[in-house]
């Protein structure tokens, strides 16, 4: 059993650890240029290669075992030493005792599948710490989703990306050794198992193409429990049978070459029993493929979370920045205005006096003008209109001939501004003419323009008696009166 | 208020976390969180400015001068107003002020001229006394009423026309005399007798000019 690297006790530095300075400018430029490295820490063994551009270079393998973070770091900083490398990307591929691997059924598929697994993970927080997990979906013949959780506790992934940062590598993806195992067994569309022993574990995978039935990995190795390794190979390849329906014939063993005998012995009736030696550089080159985003990358999330929380910051900060540059612009401008006001103010007090004495000459213009109104407004108002002359003009043009006025009065009431109007005379003809002529003369008066409207009170017709001695026929006398519009 | 901590402590992250390093120093997360910090710093250095120095400035000058402003929107109100004015109301008016006697006093100087009028016309003018009209408190103008009596010259063949003639010169709109009361006789030889009332208007105003 391998110790637990995270409660491991630090170990002496070996002697030829290299100086661990990094040079951030030097990362950043290699960053730039496309340079990667990628270690395979397979239990107590390292092994580092060099990418540039996604093309593999050199390959280092550390010369001892590496089982804790400071063994850890001082063999990246001979890693990149001997690869000539001063920074940029990493990514790891994983195996140990630390990440663990569950196999999960899942109801429904995609978000509701994810959640629920999340909800799983979230249930292991609980008495574990912070996991960092990534789900590789299997065959089954279950109805149900069914999947490998790996999980990896976000303290083993701090201490990772600090001993790499401490190197001037940003690590950017970390897969478990089931990710690569399941790429090569996807070359074919067979049923195969691989197993792959490192330090004391065998990792077992079974995959048809890419249909991925299991990955497991025991606490155990062919050196020290043959038999048991033995018996879990069997249980797997019955596992698969169940769940792809058919026999998988091909069994791959990894850095277990001794075993074939005792593999094919328990279970090799009818498969083809292949040894092999495990070849970290080829897995890290099928990693250096993927994306950081793959769903097999254990930190894929956690960079999603820091990408969106660093766009997050930027918006942030150039919004806030942005606002400056706007209340800063709002405030030259009140700031413009305000001299603009003051040098205002400046010149009113210079020239108070003059606008004073402007102000008094206005308003006695105004005082005027307004005097001017009033006494013109007063003059057209009282303007007492020609009623004598018209009437006077207009009843002598109406008046017959027979008709003599003696007494012609037109007077105006001061208090209701009322016109009346008295006329009378006499005429010289019998009552009946006369009656007649009056009656005409009132019609004639009533029309335009004196529209005169008569008083009946006021009419009045008497015949008079002759002058004495002179012998001229009697007369009449009249009376009219009334008012005028 | 559970939700609280919670904001503040997203808030803190967001500010302050440095990636792949949750235990960095104090120091580490100021500058983390110096970008965001900055801009909020000078919005708050400004804002301080503005209500704390600027505004606080412009209010006081513009209260000290207050007065002053009044007095600039005064000038540039009357200044408009007076614009609008017709201008010919001002000679209008001048003219009218010309034409008409300051006081009660100068009415009779009025009449002198109608008398000779009346002459010219053929008829004899004889005015009785003024008699003041009630007037309306601060009126431009009074008026007072006088009775006239008027009688044809002996050498006046057309009385008639010459009434009339002598009535329109005296209620033409310019003479500024209105003719209230018109009584005429005619006795049996033919002779006229006028009686006339005329309401005479006066300036009863004190112009602003000779305050």
């Amino acid at each position: 059993m391998n110790p637990v690297l995270l409660d491991a006790p630090p170990i002496p530095a070996p002697p030829a650890s290299p100086p661990a300075a990094p040079a951030a400018p030097r990362a950043a430029a290699s960053r730039r240029a496309g340079t990667a490295v990628g270690f395979a820490w397979l239990r107590s063994s390292l092994e580092a290669t060099a990418f540039l551009r996604g093309v593999a270079g050199e390959t280092w393998r550390a010369p001892g075992p590496v089982r804790s973070f400071e063994e850890f770091e001082q063999a990246v900083a001979a890693a990149l030493a001997a690869l000539s490398v001063a920074g940029g990307d990493a990514f790891v591929l994983l195996e140990q005792a630390e990440l663990r691997h569950r196999t999960e059924s899942a109801p429904g598929s995609g978000k509701a599948a994810r959640s629920y697994l999340a909800a799983r993970v979230a249930r292991q927080e609980e008495d574990g710490g912070a996991l960092l997990w990534s789900a590789q979906p299997t065959a089954t013949s279950r109805p149900d989703a069914s999947f490998i959780l790996h999980l990896l506790p976000a303290a083993f992934h701090e201490r990772l990306a600090r001993c790499l940062a401490a190197r001037g590598l940003r690590l950017t993806r970390v897969f478990p050794l089931a990710a690569p195992l399941a790429l090569e067994l996807a070359d074919e569309s067979r049923p195969r198992l691989l197993a792959v022993e490192t330090d004391g574990a065998t990792t077992v995978v079974v995959a048809a193409g890419d249909r991925l039935v299991l990955a497991r990995t025991l606490e155990a190795c062919w050196t020290s429990e043959a038999v048991r390794v033995g018996l879990e190979i069997n249980r797997s390849l019955l596992y698969a049978k169940q769940q792809l329906g058919t026999a998988v014939h091909e069994v791959r063993l990894l850095g277990a070459a001794p075993a074939v005998a005792e593999t094919r012995v328990r279970c090799g009736e009818g498969r083809e029993i292949v040894a092999g030696r495990p070849r970290p550089a080829d897995w890290l080159e099928r990693i250096a493929a993927l994306s950081p985003r793959h769903p097999g990358n254990l930190i894929a999330p956690l960079l999603q979370r820091e990408a969106r929380q660093a766009y997050l910051r930027a918006a942030l900060a150039s919004l806030g920045w942005i606002l400056t540059v706007l209340f800063a612009g709002i405030l030259r401008s009140e700031n413009q205005s305000a001299q603009a006001e003051h040098g205002h103010f400046a010149l009113l007090q210079r020239e108070a006096a003059a606008l004073r004495a402007a102000r008094d000459a206005l308003l006695a213009q105004d005082r005027q003008e307004s005097q001017d109104r009033t006494l013109l407004r007063a003059a057209t108002g009282a303007r007492i209109p020609a009623v004598p002359r018209l009437t006077l003009a207009g009843t002598a043009a109406v008046l017959p001939p027979e008709i003599r006025l003696t007494d012609f009065r037109v007077e105006r009431d001061a208090k209701t501004a009322a016109w009346t109007f008295r006329l009378s005379g006499t005429i010289e003809a019998d009552e009946d003419t006369a009656r007649t002529l009056v009656a005409g003369l009132q019609d004639k008066m009533a029309r335009d323009p004196l529209r005169a409207h008569f008083a009946e009170a006021e009419r009045a017709l008497a015949v008079l008696p002759p002058a004495a001695g002179s012998g001229s026929p009697g007369l009449i006398g009249f009376t009219l009166g009334g008012t005028l519009p | 208020m559970n939700a609280s901590p919670s904001w503040l402590a997203r808030t803190w992250s967001l500010l302050t976390d440095v990636p792949r390093r949750p235990d960095a120093s104090v120091a580490v997360r100021c500058g983390q969180a110096l970008p965001l910090l900055l801009p909020v710093l000078a919005l708050v250095a400004l804002s301080g400015w503005k209500w704390g120095v600027q505004d606080p400035r412009v209010r006081a000058a513009r209260a000290a001068n207050q007065p002053l402003l009044n007095l600039e929107t005064e000038v540039a109100a009357l200044q408009s107003h007076l614009l609008q004015a017709e201008p010919q109301d001002s000679a209008r008016a001048a003219a009218l002020r010309a034409a008409l006697p300051r006081d009660r006093a100068g009415l009779p100087s009025v009449l002198a001229p109608w008398r000779d009028q009346a002459i010219a016309r053929g008829w004899e003018a004889v005015f009785g006394p003024v008699a003041d009209l009630p007037r309306e408190s601060g009126a431009p103008l009074a008026f007072a009423a006088v009775g006239g009596t008027f009688r044809p010259l002996s050498g006046n063949l057309h009385p008639w026309s010459s009434l009339l003639g002598l009535l329109g010169d005296i209620s033409a709109p310019n003479a500024r005399i209105g003719v209230t009361r018109l009584v005429i006789r005619a006795d049996e030889q033919g002779r006229y007798s006028v009686e006339m009332r005329l309401d005479l208007p006066y300036l009863a105003e004190t112009p602003a000019y000779v305050k």
